[in-house]
């Protein structure tokens, strides 16, 4: 079994090695040019005569018919601003060796903003909007090191390097948002389709502390705002997926004038019972689901930007055939007011302030379930409820000097939750049963972090972050306290935290396309508010009810990561391998029969690997390889970690040609055969191998079709990341249609 | 490390900090002990009067009963000597119940507590006999209480065949959470003599009947004197609650009884 684990990791090793260490494919240049392509994202054709200029200097140049471009520039660092009628304007970081000819190619959205998400590339940032996937999920599952936990056909759960729930932050352009289900039915990705996320900027480990202290990484969901450049644009999508029936309708609008932009999206989502592979089609597995997305921005020259935004989702009936209960119905609203300050000259950059605030409600129940015939809890219903209400406060300023870059973070926030349950019997006679599963939990949360970067060399570049969070939280409800005195003798649950993290980094350029990277991190995560204070919280895995500790202290990460990256024209790839030791890791020990409290555990560990190459064979073919692995030891108790995804990948060949574009996919998994037994109940999970087709045709400058076939084998497997065995869903055939106006 | 989490602590949430560090300084009044309690008789003998309390209405079960002496009914006496004891007359025949007589003879508040296990509903005669230490003087007051039904009271046959009063005194207010859990035991060797049983064990199991689960952390009570045995039960959630109770004695079973309480 091990040997066989083995065997896939040493070949994998070799053939990612040899990639490696064969030579380099690009020409060596005699002077120090930068040249590149600016290509449509959506169409993957070249945008023709864009606008490329080097922030902070007079230099610029325009780009050909076929968007090329080149510049001559002395070693050093710079970011580039690239800019072209109908597309947002986009910022790319560029480090310039002392003989190196860099080549860089830069995608521009058509859609979206114009300059909203400034961001400098200082680590590495998936970007991600593929604008060819059905879901936010779909994108985040493309990611190496991305492994989604899967309880429904719905709202897929991401985990990091197999981090997962509390030591993974997730945030919406970088604003804190917290599930309100305390089965995790509700991941906060769910809250953003795929038509308003702008980007996916994943941060794996506790490298980059800006926008959260997880030790696991940061997701932040950037959505789309409105585009000042398009007085008016409209597109539409519908379509089918035959799996689960699935019907899909999704539309955006946006209007300009002059200084003003409004931008609104409206997405439906109708599922029913999906058919897993073989034909097996899951009962009760369907949901409804509907998100809009209204913004509005009003700009002061190019010095002032002011946005507001309210995103919706609501579900309905959403079946989880593999727990215990359906979500009945999930709200959720969210408000976002920000402030864009841009400096021109000086040391002082820019100011971002946001204010924030958001409210998830999620209402669960078994009502449509045969509950007398159930192990747990048999012969009742037990509907309950969740609400989470936070409002935030973030501020990000930024300094520049030189090579010197420092931005300066200050995140406060308020969160407040609540969670009930009820019981009712159905034996005639029998007196319903009521409890709190979180009794008005408030945390109030306040951080500052620092993240500086410094070009040493032209070759060297040092980067640095640190980040101090301190929390004051308490279950404010007298119920809510005297519920947990059945598991704490104590009359007083306040608790105060201070936590540290801090990073740095050094990047060193090895050759004129390759450079290495090593990262070191220190840093804590606090309990999460359910891990403190959460009162009778079944767990599906191993059948326990888990209470929350007061008295757990923060989880402590160090760890270390090496990046070995290549980028030209031909081939691109980056190895990364990390090591996560982690103390005080909070898992649930057994307390009596049936219930398990929170407890920290001396130590754990995690190590592991990426790896992603791309490979442009020919003009029209590319193909990219994907793989991760995460091997995770919990040394108290000496067995696995749970929840660790087996070794995976995923090989893409695609073919672009003339508004056609068309990708074979194979995804796969080891099997699973570490499982942990002691802290949790895991099974071992039989790997897999899938295919996916998909394609894209432009049949006319306005309509777009979009198809594809997931799953082509039919194949019947689950993921061990899949709660409960959860079935992966079979052959799925959709079809979109997409509208424009304008055309392209 | 834990130096300098500490400076940012205190600095970074000051103003949180700030917020909860009221200081206020309370003079505690003098109370009136009586306050809480309800007034159930009075009477007197020579020159002292005699009030009677109990902390609630009186209902079957364990029920505690005050006796203050008022000296020319002006002065509290403080040092007396008060005995309890309850009879039940149902014309075939008569029977006593438990009782708890006070155990000191000097109170600095002017109560006497004591207490009665009522066995059954009706209408109970309780003699008190009172000995004011301050003068000598001596006498007796009855009462006629008429006792609500309740299901406090489990009256069982042991394995050796005597008849057994087990009496829940706590929680008398259950709530969500840990709870304070007393019975009193008791057993019948006589219509008139219902001595205290010291000599047992107890286990207690709390289920939700309805949902079929239990809960954790309980602790088994444990004999405190008097028949009197305390532990802790904790009740989960709200809703109808049942504490299963075994009682052994040496080791062999000797009954079992259930209380039922209804937790808001």
């Amino acid at each position: 079994m091990i040997r066989r684990q083995v065997r896939w990791i040493v070949i994998t090793w070799v053939i990612l090695w040899s990639g490696f260490l064969a030579p380099a494919v690009a020409q060596a240049a005699a002077t120090i040019r930068v040249a590149g392509q600016v290509l449509d994202r959506d169409s993957k054709t070249p945008v023709p005569f864009a606008n490329v200029r080097v922030v902070g200097t007079v230099q610029g140049t325009g780009c050909d018919s076929t968007g090329h471009f080149w510049l001559k520039l002395a070693p050093g660092k710079y970011q580039l601003e690239i800019s072209a009628l109908g597309y947002q304007t986009a910022f790319v970081t560029l480090r310039v060796g002392s003989d190196t000819p860099a080549y860089v190619q830069v995608w521009l959205t058509p859609q979206a903003i114009h300059y909203s998400e400034e961001v400098v590339v200082f680590g590495e940032m998936e970007r991600q909007p593929e604008p060819r996937l059905n879901s936010t999920e779909a994108v985040m599952e493309q990611v190496e090191g991305v492994t989604l936990i899967k309880r429904a056909n719905f709202a897929w759960e991401p985990s990091l390097r197999g981090m997962q729930a509390a030591q993974v932050g997730i945030v919406i352009d970088g604003m804190k948002i917290f599930s309100a289900c305390v089965d995790r039915m509700d991941p906060v990705t769910a809250y953003v389709e795929v038509e308003n996320l702008q980007q996916l900027d994943i941060r794996k480990g506790g490298f980059d502390l800006t926008l959260s202290p997880a030790i696991g990484g940061t997701i932040n969901l950037i959505t789309n705002k409105p585009d000042f450049e398009k007085p008016f644009s409209f597109r539409t999508e519908t379509g089918l997926e035959t799996a689960a029936r699935l019907r899909v309708l999704r539309s955006e609008i946006n209007f300009a004038r002059r200084s003003f932009a409004v931008r609104g999206t409206f997405s439906i989502k109708h599922a029913g019972d999906f058919l897993a592979g073989e034909g097996r089609r899951i009962a009760g597995s369907g949901y409804r689901k509907y998100n809009f997305d209204i913004s509005l921005a009003r700009r002061w020259g190019s010095r002032h930007r002011l946005e507001f935004s309210l995103i919706g989702d609501e579900a309905r009936d959403i079946g989880y055939p593999v727990l215990l209960m359906d979500a009945r119905k999930t709200s959720s609203r969210i408000v976002r007011l920000e402030h864009f300050w841009r400096f021109n000259g000086g040391w002082l950059s820019s100011i971002r302030a946001k204010v924030y605030a958001n409210r998830i409600n999620h209402w669960m129940d078994d009502y449509e379930r045969d509950v007398t015939r159930r192990r747990v809890m048999p012969n009742m219903y037990m509907p309950m409820f969740g609400q989470t209400r936070t409002m935030g406060w973030l501020e990000e300023i930024r300094f520049q000097k030189g090579r010197h870059v420092l931005n300066v973070i200050l995140d406060a926030y308020r969160l407040w939750a609540f969670a009930d349950m009820q019981m009712i019997g159905l034996e005639p006679g029998s007196s319903p049963a009521y409890l709190v599963n979180l009794g008005d939990v408030v945390d109030q949360q306040m951080a500052v972090a620092l993240d500086y970067s410094w070009m040493i060399h032209s070759r060297l570049w040092w980067r640095t972050n640190f980040r101090v969070d301190v929390s004051r939280r308490d279950v404010t409800s007298p119920y809510g306290r005297q519920a947990l005195t059945g598991f704490w003798n104590r009359e007083n649950f306040r608790r105060h935290y201070a936590t540290l993290g801090i990073s740095t980094s050094l990047e060193y350029q090895l050759d004129r396309y390759r450079s290495i990277r090593l990262s070191l991190a220190s840093g804590q995560r606090m309990p999460s508010h359910m891990e403190n204070y959460g009162f009778f919280l079944y767990n599906i895995v191993d059948g326990y009810f888990y209470t929350g500790n007061p008295d757990l202290k923060p989880e402590w990460s160090r760890q270390l990561e090496v990046m070995l990256a290549q980028t030209a024209s031909r081939f691109s790839y980056r190895l990364v391998g990390f090591v996560n030791d982690i103390r005080n890791y909070i898992s649930g020990t057994i307390q009596s029969p049936e219930f398990k409290v929170y407890t920290n555990l001396s130590a754990v560990y995690l190590v592991g690997g990426e790896f992603r190459g791309e490979f442009t064979l020919s003009p029209s073919i590319a193909a990219s390889w994907r793989l991760a692995y995460v091997y995770g030891q919990n040394r108290t108790f000496e067995e696995p970690l749970p929840f660790i995804p087996p070794l995976e990948g995923l090989f893409t060949i695609s073919y672009d040609h003339n508004g056609l574009w068309l990708a074979v996919e194979s995804r796969f998994a080891a099997p699973q055969r570490r499982i942990a037994y002691r802290t949790t109940l895991e099974d071992e999970t039989p790997g897999f191998a899938i295919v996916n087709v998909r394609g894209q045709y432009a049949i006319h400058p306005r309509v777009t079709l979009r198809f594809g076939v997931e799953n082509v084998l039919d194949r019947y497997y689950h993921e061990h990341l899949s709660v409960n065995n959860f079935p992966a869903v079979g052959r799925n055939v959709y079809l979109l249609v997409g509208i424009r106006i304008p055309g392209k | 490390m834990k130096n300098i989490r500490f400076i940012l602590l205190s600095t970074l949430f000051i103003a949180f900090l700030a917020s909860c560090t009221k200081s206020t300084t309370e003079v505690e009044p003098e109370v009136d002990p009586t306050a809480d309690l309800l007034k159930i008789g009075e009477g007197n003998f020579s020159s002292t009067t005699v009030e009677i309390f109990s902390d609630g209405e009186i209902e079957v079960g364990y029920q505690r009963l005050f006796v203050r002496l008022k000296q020319g009914g002006e002065k509290v006496v403080t040092r007396a000597r008060v005995e309890i004891f309850p009879l039940m007359d149902m014309e075939t025949m008569k029977h006593s119940a438990p009782y708890e007589n006070p155990e000191a003879i000097v109170s600095e508040n002017g109560l006497f507590e004591g207490a009665v296990v009522f066995i059954m509903s009706g209408k109970w005669m309780v003699t008190f006999t009172l000995q004011n230490l301050e003068n000598g003087d001596s006498g007796k007051v009855t009462l006629t209480l008429d006792v609500a039904a309740s299901q406090r009271v489990k009256k069982v046959t042991g394995s050796d065949s005597a008849t057994y009063f087990v009496t829940l005194v706590e929680p008398r207010a259950p709530r969500v959470g840990m709870n304070d859990f007393e019975i009193t035991v008791h057993k019948k060797e006589s219509m008139m003599a219902y001595p205290a049983v010291t000599d047992v064990e107890t286990t207690i199991t709390p289920t939700m009947p309805s949902m079929g689960h239990g809960s954790p952390n309980n602790e088994h009570p444990v004999h405190q004197g008097r028949g009197h045995y305390r532990g802790k039960v904790n009740f989960t959630m709200s809703g109808a609650w049942r504490v299963d109770l075994q009682i052994q004695r040496g080791g062999q079973p000797l009954c079992e009884v259930a209380f039922d309480i209804q937790v808001p």
